[in-house]
C-alpha cells in the first residue's frame, strides 16, 4: 500500500506546483490574453492531477464516479469561461490588433 | 420535431446524472429529480440543439470519440509542461498574437467542442470563430500554426466523417 500512497501524494503534488506555475504565470506575463493561458491553463492540469490523485485514494466506489464527473465538468466549463472572458477582451481591442493567416 | 427528441435526450440525461449525484434511489428523490429536470430542460429549451448535430452512435464513433480523448488528453499533458517551462524560465520566451487558422468541420456542435479543445489545451486560446475560420491567440505563434493538420483536428475530422457508417 505504501507505493500507491507514494504515487498518490505525487500527484497531489504535482497538481499542486501546476496551480503554482499559474499564479507565478498570472502574475509575471505582460497583458489579458497572455495572462489567461497562464492560469485557466494551469488549472486544468492541476486540477486532473488532483482530482486524479483522490480518485485513486478512494479506489473504485460511488465517491470516485463522482469525483470523475466533477472532473469532466470542470474541464467542460473552464474553456467556455475563458473563452468568454478572451472573446470580450478581443471585442473591445479589435481595431488595434494584428491578425496573421495561418499559411 | 428533431428539438423534441434532442430535448428528450437531454433530459434523460441529466435525469441519470441527478441519480449518479444523489446517492440513494427512492420516490421522494425520483420525483424531485424528475420535476427538476423537467424545468431545467422547460426553461434551456431554446438552447438545446438539433438531434440532427448529434454524431450518431455506433460502435465505431464510440471508439473514435474515446481515441480523440486519449490524443486530447496527451497533448493537454505536453503542452502543460512546455507552457510550465515558458513561465518559469527567466527570459519568458514568448511570442505572442493572434492566427487565423480554417475551420474544417461542418457540424456546429463538433466546431464548438473543437473549439473547447483548443482553449482546454495550453498555448492556445480561441477568442473567435464562425463557419469559415477561428480566430486563436497563441502563446507563441508558431505552436498555433501547428494546429492545421495536427492529430487532434484529424482525430476531430474522423468523427464527423460519415461515409463509414
Amino acid at each position: 500500500m505504501i507505493v500507491v500512497d507514494i504515487i498518490i501524494i505525487l500527484f497531489l503534488l504535482s497538481g499542486t506546483f501546476f496551480f503554482f506555475v499559474g499564479v507565478v504565470g498570472l502574475l509575471r506575463m505582460p497583458n489579458v490574453f497572455t495572462r489567461m493561458h497562464a492560469t485557466t491553463k494551469c488549472d486544468t492540469m492541476g486540477a486532473g492531477l488532483i482530482f486524479a490523485g483522490l480518485i485513486m485514494w478512494q479506489g473504485f466506489s460511488f465517491i470516485s464516479a463522482n469525483i470523475l464527473l466533477i472532473l469532466i465538468f470542470v474541464w467542460l466549463t473552464n474553456p467556455t469561461a475563458a473563452h468568454a472572458i478572451a472573446k470580450t477582451a478581443y471585442k473591445r481591442m479589435e481595431d488595434s490588433l494584428e491578425i496573421e493567416d495561418s499559411e | 420535431m428533431n428539438k423534441k427528441y434532442g430535448a428528450i435526450l437531454f433530459f434523460i440525461l441529466i435525469f441519470i446524472f441527478w441519480f449518479v449525484l444523489s446517492f440513494e434511489i427512492s420516490i421522494t428523490i425520483a420525483v424531485i429529480g424528475f420535476l427538476v429536470s423537467s424545468m431545467v430542460v422547460f426553461f434551456n429549451y431554446d438552447l438545446i440543439f438539433n438531434s440532427q448535430e448529434i454524431t450518431k452512435l455506433t460502435i465505431r464513433t464510440i471508439v473514435r470519440f474515446f481515441v480523440l480523448i486519449f490524443i486530447l488528453v496527451i497533448n493537454i499533458i505536453k503542452s502543460n509542461i512546455e507552457v510550465a517551462k515558458i513561465v518559469l524560465s527567466k527570459k519568458m520566451p514568448i511570442d505572442p498574437g493572434f492566427v487565423k487558422i480554417k475551420q474544417k468541420l461542418k457540424k456546429e456542435l463538433n466546431q464548438a467542442l473543437f473549439a473547447n479543445a483548443i482553449t482546454l489545451t495550453p498555448g492556445t486560446l480561441t477568442v473567435d470563430m464562425n463557419h469559415e475560420e477561428i480566430v486563436v491567440h497563441g502563446l507563441v505563434k508558431e505552436k498555433v500554426k501547428h494546429l492545421e493538420g495536427s492529430s487532434l483536428e484529424k482525430a476531430f475530422l474522423d468523427l464527423e466523417e460519415k461515409k463509414h457508417d
